[in-house]
């Protein structure tokens, strides 16, 4: 009878691991299991096979598993060696994203004792995956596992620390709105990069930017993957850019302008807008909570800087201004390289429902572009931080289908969790798929 | 040409998700209670002008006008500012 498992219990002679697969990669990972760790399609079960009454446990082969039709999740028995041999598959094309021990909850469950083989193989198969991980490291992660960034000779300390500098997404197929100063379109960076402006200053009839807060801002959310001289500072390097001018040369927009940007943007489609700019002005706007609604609606997700009005070190913490302070904006705190706050940047005042920050990027010390001949600029702002998660946003929006709020949930739910207040950087620290 | 008015104001007009249908009836009322200079957003249902600011009481009270606000504006920091 060593041959069954009984429900919920573990077997002791070898781990059980779940295995999850790629969205629309099931087909692949199964070849995999095959090939690496003998698991046959005659030692799986199908959730389907068990209809809509869900897997029964104790009619799962002991030498198999079975596979979670709707998930895309695999629970299978295997070998240590399996387990290093698959490990040694999981990468940024891998079919399987991830293999993981089943049941680790176990392990902090004082009833269920287990035994001393189990917890062996359980060491064996983390110290399999953890030496297979290691080796691998480049110079980067080991800058990440220390928590404090730097700009390196190829990377600029935030794509570093988002993780865009190693992510497989470059924004392809996806278009970013900019709605900002403009863009310098003679910048070397952006030569031969497909863009669609307009401006919407009244009596301004080029969307050339004339302030370099736009050039900056763009440069840091589409930016090129090798500019022509220095690091590297763009995120969504392959997505298509949208330049709205509504900040004059001057640094000054009307609401008029700003609301027409966002429904140009919205008639073109685009998923992300990115707007590093607002009125230090604690009340609401009916129309701005409009706006916002309805790109969402419409699979547009509005990014914005939660502002720069606070002094920390002075005592004072400033408020969310506006449009950032309506719900319907994914505002946006700025960190530094320790991961801490930028000295400026705003807290969510907690007077109102959805005032608050959201999330925070890079926003202090950000290298990027400047309008020609000055070429590149290093600055602080959550004017900064904003323009970071809107090219996450693009890299987000070409690796699932989310849009709207649901790529909004997408970002939160994958940031990293700061110890600083939630009131200061929301659901943490964004980073890239 | 009403000299003694007082000047224009830039004003935006958020229509009620229920009558996004009928922006051109709702647009021409709101020029006839004096909104100049229309501009239709439809993708985010808003309309934008410019009227007396004795004027809004009245567009308010047209069916399908949700909310009428003086447009804000804003500023950024100069270029040369450390800051942004």
């Amino acid at each position: 009878m060593s041959n069954e498992i009984e429900a919920g219990i573990v077997p002791e002679h070898s781990g059980r691991f779940i295995v999850t697969f790629r969205d629309g990669c099931q087909a692949d990972a199964m070849s995999l299991l095959k090939k690496e760790a003998g698991l046959t399609k005659a030692k799986l079960m199908s959730s389907a096979d068990f209809g809509e009454n869900g897997v029964a446990i104790d009619q799962v082969p002991v030498e198999g598993g079975v596979v979670f039709e709707h998930l895309g999740i695999a629970v299978v028995s295997m070998e240590n060696t399996a387990v290093g041999l698959l490990s040694q598959e999981i990468g940024d094309d891998s079919a399987i994203l991830a293999i993981e021990p089943e049941g680790v909850m176990y392990a902090l469950d004082p009833a269920k004792a287990l035994s001393l083989d189990y917890l062996r193989g359980f060491r064996d198969a983390a110290n399999t995956l953890y030496e297979q991980a290691s080796q691998d490291i480049s110079p980067e992660e080991m800058a990440e596992i220390a928590a404090a960034f730097a700009d390196s000779s190829t990377l600029t300390w935030g794509l570093q620390a988002t993780r865009v500098a190693r992510s497989r997404y470059s924004g392809k197929g996806i278009k970013v709105a900019v709605l900002d100063t403009g863009l310098d379109f003679s910048h070397p960076d952006f030569v031969g990069r497909r863009i669609v402006s307009r401006s919407f200053i009244p009596g301004v009839t080029s969307a050339q930017d004339g302030h370099g807060h736009g050039t900056h801002c763009t440069g840091t959310a589409c930016g090129p993957l090798r500019p022509s001289q220095g690091r590297r500072y763009g995120v969504a390097h392959g997505a298509q850019i949208f330049i709205g001018k509504v900040l004059s040369d001057q640094g000054s927009g009307g609401d008029i302008g700003i609301l027409g940007a966002i429904d140009w943007a919205i008639s073109n489609k685009c998923q992300v807008i990115s707007m590093s700019l607002g009125a230090d002005v604690q009340n609401t706007s009916t129309a701005y909570e409009t706006a916002g609604q309805r790109a969402l609606n419409a699979g547009s997700l509005i990014v914005a800087a939660a502002g720069n009005n606070a002094r920390r070190s002075a005592g004072n913490f400033g408020f969310v201004g506006r449009p950032a302070n309506s719900r319907t904006y994914l505002a946006v705190g700025a960190l530094n390289v320790n991961l801490a706050l930028g000295n400026f940047s705003a807290r969510d005042t907690v007077r109102n429902a959805g005032t608050a920050v959201d999330i925070a990027g890079p926003g202090v010390a950000v290298y990027s572009s400047w309008p020609m001949p000055t070429r590149t600029r290093t600055i602080d702002g959550t004017s900064m931080a904003t323009p970071h998660v809107a090219g996450i946003a693009a890299l987000w929006a070409q690796a699932t289908p989310d849009r709207g709020a649901a790529l909004w949930q997408r970002l939160i739910t994958n940031a990293q969790t700061l110890s600083a207040p939630v009131v200061d950087v929301g659901r943490g620290f964004v980073q890239a798929p | 040409m009403s000299k003694q008015a007082s000047p224009d104001i830039d004003v935006v007009i958020s229509l009620d998700e229920s009558h996004f249908s009928q922006f051109t009836s709702i647009s021409k009322q709101l020029s006839s209670s004096g909104l100049k200079d229309i501009q239709i957003m439809k993708s985010i249902g808003i309309i934008t002008g410019k009227c007396e600011p004795a004027s809004m009481a009245n567009m308010q009270c047209i069916s399908g006008v949700a909310a009428i606000e003086v447009a804000g504006h804003v500023q950024i920091a100069p270029p040369e500012s450390d800051i942004q």
